[in-house]
């Protein structure tokens, strides 16, 4: 099966500062990825140039063996969908939900049964009880409530390449749990998803991949079982317990 | 879990909206220094007068104008995502001052208003060329105001300065430009407006649907499918285009643009596809009844003069009541 995503010696420096270095690694379809790596690592950077949002001179990204620049911009949007970090913004319910479809319906979005049927579905999946008729602002919505709706928005139409960066930190323990049974239902249909985590346990219990990055480097990009406890300890500088990396405590300088 | 159906209330307010503009041009019409228009019926030639010359072109005119002030303000707002972003903050309405007042200074379009519109024009469509060239250059939004307001406040100095160079300046003038005013308007001039503001607003109004696109930021609407810098272009030399046929017509009416979304927004939510039609239609409803309420008081003040009398308090009281039902 061809690669999904390709990245092949990227280099990405805005104003001379390399925030991605000679980064080379490649996605297949029907896996969960987690990126994952400390503040700064470049996650939020990578994901960005997997959906084809950075101007990148040096080195070549591809989606499906293609580069993305020949992509129109309806195809791409076809392609990958994407949630990032600070989306919540938006003007109603409805209106969020409704841009799901406009990579299909252009400007006068609006739900075909089918998809109507689909929002039910994934309303159902990620157990959120809003009225999507709700006349009040977006923004007086919580922060958790906001990416529920921004989630649904990107998952309402089937994409190849899903790329959500930190789709779970604003959301409540079992909200990202069922998020988890999403993205897992979504890798099982083929699609391809990079995923950015904080949360190591939350990224082990969904993904079957990891990349670890560390200051705009690939550190590891394999299995999930590559993610030890002393890789832990090397990348993040903290200590582990035998038991797992979940109440580790800070490293104590040596 | 509800179905999603279509913003309910729309259509009976559109069609509410309507009445009211058409009771507003009656009313209009009807009402002037020289008396109502059944009391002039005694002199039927110059009640035709009256009302073929003087009362129809104000009175259409100031629903365009309206129109189109509110209709580009509710568009840049959403295009900036920013609710003081407004072609009079940004320049483009100053512009549009500059551009006509230097063609008045330089003699081209010999005086005519098409050469006024010309030079409008162009003077808009410069001041949105630097507003954009500006927006995308990563200053953030503050940024962005900021510069609109330093363009704004230099080229209506050189508005001034022309108008004083160029020898025939009368108080008249200078206040047209400065407030704005409907006085002693025309069949040209509503025809230049209806010429500029009515393609330009069927353009935003079927622009609308991307606006709601690109308010959940410009990555998620790239990624989405929205060109957003070749819209964001279009959409501004469309706005300029507008703002430039407000400005030739009826001078640099103020609040408006600003106001009248902000109001629409408050009272009947957000959607893009929605308030640019609502905006639309409020906005010339409110400038009708604004025109015709100056021309009620003893005395000739612009009706710019009155907007901004009204609409500042009342934007107070708007932001207010914005603050508080916010958690």
């Amino acid at each position: 099966m061809p690669a999904t995503l390709e990245f092949e010696q990227v280099l990405w420096a805005p104003r001379g500062v390399p925030l991605l270095k000679n980064l080379t690694a490649t996605f297949t379809p029907g896996s969960v990825t987690a990126v994952v790596g400390p503040n700064g690592a470049g996650k939020s950077s990578f994901l960005k140039a997997a959906a084809g949002f950075l101007n990148i001179k040096q080195g070549r990204i591809l989606w499906k063996g293609k580069e993305q620049r020949f992509f129109g911009h309806r195809q791409a949007a076809n392609f990958r969908h994407w949630c990032g970090s600070e989306d919540e913004d938006g003007l109603t319910v409805r209106s969020v939900v409704e841009a799901g479809v406009y990579p299909l319906a252009g400007r006068w979005q609006s739900l075909t049964e089918a998809q109507l049927q689909r929002l039910k579905e994934l309303g159902t999946t990620l157990e959120v009880l809003l009225d999507w008729n709700d006349p009040r602002a977006f923004r007086s919505f919580s922060s958790g409530e906001r990416r529920l709706v921004h989630l649904i928005r990107t998952f309402l139409l089937p994409a190849e390449l899903y790329l959500l960066d930190e789709p779970g930190a604003p959301l409540d323990l079992r909200h990202r749990l069922l998020l988890g049974n999403l993205l897992r239902q979504t890798a099982a249909q083929g699609a391809t998803l990079l995923v950015s985590y904080h949360d190591l346990a939350e990224a082990l219990s969904v993904a079957d991949h990891v990349i670890v990055l560390e200051r705009g480097q690939v550190k590891i990009h394999g299995s999930v079982k590559e993610l030890t406890p002393e890789l832990i300890k090397s990348v993040w500088r903290v200590q582990s317990p035998e038991t797992g990396w979940t109440w580790a405590s800070l490293e104590t300088k040596t | 879990m509800r179905h999603i159906r279509t913003f309910r209330s729309f259509w009976p307010l559109a069609v509410l909206l309507s009445i009211g503009l058409i009771g507003a041009l009656i009313l209009s019409v009807n009402i002037g220094p020289d008396g109502p228009l059944w009391a002039l019926s005694f002199s039927p030639k110059l009640s035709k007068v009256v009302f073929w010359d003087l009362r129809l072109p104000r009175a259409i005119l100031a629903l365009l104008v309206g129109a189109g002030l509110a209709g580009s303000g509710a568009f840049v707002q959403g295009v900036f995502r920013n609710p003081l972003a407004t072609p009079e903050i940004l320049g483009v309405s100053a512009g549009a001052s500059a551009g006509a007042v230097l063609f008045l200074l330089l003699g081209w379009g010999g005086w005519s208003l098409w050469g006024l519109g010309l030079g409008a024009w162009l003077g808009a469509l410069v001041s949105a060329g630097l507003v954009f060239l500006w927006g995308s250059r990563q200053t953030g939004l503050s940024g962005l105001l900021l510069a609109g307001l330093a363009l704004s406040s230099l080229l209506s100095a050189l508005s001034s300065i022309f108008l004083l160079m160029s020898g025939q300046l009368q108080l008249s003038h200078f206040l047209f430009w400065l407030a704005g005013s409907l006085e002693n308007r025309r069949w040209e001039h509503v025809i230049l407006a209806a010429v500029t503001i009515l393609p330009a607003m069927t353009v935003l109004m079927l622009q609308a649907g991307h606006l709601n696109v690109a308010s959940l930021g410009d990555e998620t609407a790239i990624s989405l499918g929205l060109n957003l810098e070749r819209y964001r272009l279009v959409n501004l030399m469309v706005v300029a285009f507008a703002s430039a046929g407000c400005v030739a017509t009826a001078g640099a009416i103020g609040f408006i643009g600003l106001m009248i979304p902000h109001a629409v927004r408050l009272l009947w939510g957000e959607d893009y596809r929605f308030f640019i039609p609502l905006s639309l239609l409020s906005g010339g409803l409110f400038l009708s009844l604004a025109d015709t309420a100056v021309r009620l008081l003893p005395w000739t003040i612009p009706v710019g003069l009155l907007t901004a009398l009204l609409g500042a308090p009342l934007f107070l009281v708007l932001v207010r009541t914005q603050i508080q039902g916010r958690p």
